[in-house]
C-alpha cells in the first residue's frame, strides 16, 4: 500500500498527463485504422463514412486551434483558484491522484448532462452527435466551445485541494477512456464490467436518436453515476446514430458551425424576447418542441 | 431519481471521496527529490594554497548557536559536487525511511574534513534522531556558533552554489551545514546555510 502515498513531483504529473495525452492519440490512430480494416472486410465502406471521418478529423484540428488561444488561461484559472482559495491541499500521491479520478469522472457526469440539458451547451456538443456513424474518429468531433464548459465543473476539485496538473491529469484520463468508447467493433462486455463501467455498449445509446435512448448514458468512466441517477438505458434495440433533424454534411466548417448557426437561426426565428432567451437556456427538446408546435399551427 | 436529488447524492459522494483523500495514510517519508545545492563551483585551489573567487570574506555577519544535534542518514567520503548522489542514496535507504516515525521538518547536510583543496568532505545526510524510532550509527553536529551564510529561505540550485563561493576559504573552514526545511510533502520549502571556521 505504500506505493499509493509515495508523492510524485509536480513535474512527474504533467508529464504524465502530457505523455497520455500525446501518445494516447497514436494509439487511437491505429484504433481507427484497425476499424476501417474492419468496416472494408464487411463491405461497409462508404464514401460518407470516408467523408465523415476526414471531417471529424479537421474538426478536432479547429478544435485544437481555439484551444491554443485559452489553454494557458485556462489552466492559469486552475492555479489562481487553487493558490488562493483552496480549502486545503492534497499530497500529489496515487491516492489522491485515484480519488480526483473518481470526482473528475462525476463532474464529467454533471458536464455532459449540463450540455445535453442546456441550449447553448447542446449547440456545441451537438456538433459531436451529429455524425451518422459511430467509430473512433467521432470521439475526435468538436464543437468551437467544447473547451469551455469542463472548466465550471472541474474547477471545485481545485478549491477541494486537487493540484491543478492532477486535475488536468484526471480529466485526460476520463476523456481516454471515453475516447475507446467510441466503437460498434466491441458488442458487449462481460455483466460485471457493464454493471460498474461505461461501455461501448452504454455509450452507443447515448449517440443514439432512438426516443427510448435519448437522454441516457451521460457517464465518462463509471456508468454507475446513470445508474444511480436514473439516466440509464441498456442496449437493446438497435441503434440509430446522429441527431434529429440529421446534418448530413460532411463540410467540415458547416459541421463545427452547425450548432451555433442553428441556434442563432432559432433565436432569430422567434419573437418574444423571453423565448430567445430560453433557447439559451433550455433543454433541446423545449426548441424542439417549439419548433414542432409551429409547424403544426401553420399546417392548421 | 430526480434532479435535486441526484444533486445532493453527487453533494455526498464528493465530500465521502474527498474524506478519502483528506485521511490517506501518510507514512513518514523522506524527501524523494533532492534539491541540492553544491555543484563543482568550487574556489579554484592550486598547492594548497585557496584561491578565493571573490575579494574578501562572506559578507553576512549573523551567525547562530547551534546545540548538539544527533542526525542519521547516508554517509560518504566524496566530491562536494556528487552531492546529489548521497540525497539519491539517502531516498533509497529503505532501512532508514522506515524508521520515520513522522513526515521529517528538515533534512540535515553536514560537510566536515575537507580535502586541502575543499573539492570533496565527508559529507553526512540525514533525519535529525528526533523523527526516528531507533537509531544505530549516528552523526553528532557539533555545537558550536556557526556564521550564517544564507538566511532561512526558498532557494534555488544556483544560488545555493552561488553561496558556496562566498565562504572565506582562507580561514580553516571546518564544518558547512544545510537545513532543508521540508512541507507536508517532503518538498524542500526553504534553506539555511552555515558555516564554521576552525578558532585561529
Amino acid at each position: 500500500m505504500d506505493y499509493l502515498t509515495i508523492p510524485f513531483s509536480v513535474d512527474d504529473i504533467w508529464w504524465l498527463e502530457a505523455f497520455i495525452d500525446d501518445w494516447f492519440f497514436v494509439i487511437a490512430l491505429a484504433l481507427f485504422v484497425v476499424e476501417l480494416l474492419r468496416y472494408a472486410f464487411k463491405k461497409q465502406i462508404t464514401r460518407n463514412l470516408l467523408g465523415d471521418s476526414v471531417t471529424n478529423f479537421i474538426t478536432l484540428g479547429l478544435f485544437m486551434l481555439l484551444v491554443s488561444f485559452v489553454a494557458l488561461a485556462y489552466i492559469a484559472v486552475f492555479f489562481f483558484v487553487y493558490d488562493n482559495f483552496k480549502l486545503v491541499e492534497l499530497p500529489p500521491t496515487l491516492w489522491t491522484i485515484g480519488c480526483c479520478i473518481i470526482l473528475a469522472d462525476l463532474a464529467y457526469y454533471w458536464e455532459h448532462r449540463f450540455l445535453h440539458k442546456n441550449g447553448f451547451a447542446w449547440a456545441t456538443h451537438t456538433v459531436h452527435h451529429s455524425s451518422p456513424h459511430f467509430n473512433i474518429s467521432v470521439a475526435y468531433r468538436h464543437g468551437p466551445l467544447d473547451w469551455l464548459f469542463p472548466l465550471f465543473f472541474y474547477l471545485p476539485l481545485a478549491l477541494l485541494g486537487f493540484h491543478p496538473f492532477i486535475i488536468l491529469l484526471a480529466e485526460v484520463i476520463v476523456q481516454v477512456y471515453q475516447t475507446l468508447l467510441h466503437t460498434e467493433t466491441v458488442k458487449k462486455l462481460p455483466r460485471p464490467i457493464e454493471t460498474i463501467f461505461n461501455t461501448p455498449s452504454h455509450h452507443r445509446v447515448h449517440h443514439a436518436r432512438n426516443t427510448q435512448y435519448l437522454d441516457k448514458n451521460y457517464a465518462g468512466i463509471f456508468i454507475i453515476w446513470d445508474r444511480l441517477f436514473g439516466t440509464f438505458a441498456k442496449e437493446e434495440e438497435k441503434v440509430k446514430y446522429g441527431v434529429y433533424p440529421q446534418l448530413n454534411s460532411v463540410n467540415p466548417i458547416k459541421v463545427f458551425f452547425s450548432g451555433y448557426i442553428k441556434l442563432v437561426q432559432q433565436i432569430s426565428t422567434v419573437s418574444s424576447w423571453a423565448d430567445k432567451f430560453r433557447l439559451l437556456y433550455k433543454p433541446p427538446l423545449w426548441a424542439w418542441q417549439q419548433t414542432q408546435q409551429k409547424k403544426n399551427s401553420e399546417s392548421n | 431519481m430526480k434532479l435535486a436529488g441526484s444533486i445532493l447524492l453527487s453533494g455526498a459522494i464528493v465530500f465521502a471521496v474527498w474524506g478519502v483523500a483528506l485521511l490517506q495514510p501518510t507514512p513518514a517519508r523522506a524527501i524523494t527529490v533532492p534539491t541540492t545545492t553544491k555543484t563543482g563551483e568550487q574556489p579554484i585551489v592550486n598547492n594548497n594554497t585557496v584561491v578565493v573567487s571573490s575579494e574578501g570574506k562572506t559578507s553576512r555577519s549573523d551567525t547562530k548557536q547551534l546545540e548538539a544535534l544527533m542526525i542519521e542518514g547516508n554517509t560518504a567520503m566524496l566530491a562536494t559536487s556528487q552531492v546529489e548522489q548521497l540525497w539519491r542514496e539517502l531516498s533509497n535507504n529503505k532501512q532508514l525511511n522506515q524508521k520515520l516515525v513522522r513526515n521529517p521538518a528538515v533534512i540535515y547536510v553536514y560537510y566536515r574534513d575537507f580535502s586541502a583543496n575543499y573539492d570533496s568532505a565527508k559529507v553526512t545526510i540525514g533525519y535529525p534522531t528526533s523523527d526516528l524510532s531507533s537509531t544505530k550509527a549516528t552523526t553528532t553536529i557539533a555545537s558550536a556558533t556557526y556564521d550564517r551564510l544564507l538566511q532561512k529561505k526558498k532557494y534555488t540550485p544556483s544560488q545555493l552554489s552561488k553561496a558556496w563561493q562566498e565562504i572565506d576559504y582562507r580561514r580553516n573552514l571546518e564544518h558547512v551545514i544545510e537545513i532543508h526545511h521540508l512541507s507536508e510533502n517532503s518538498e524542500v520549502i526553504a534553506t539555511e546555510v552555515l558555516v564554521n571556521y576552525e578558532e585561529q
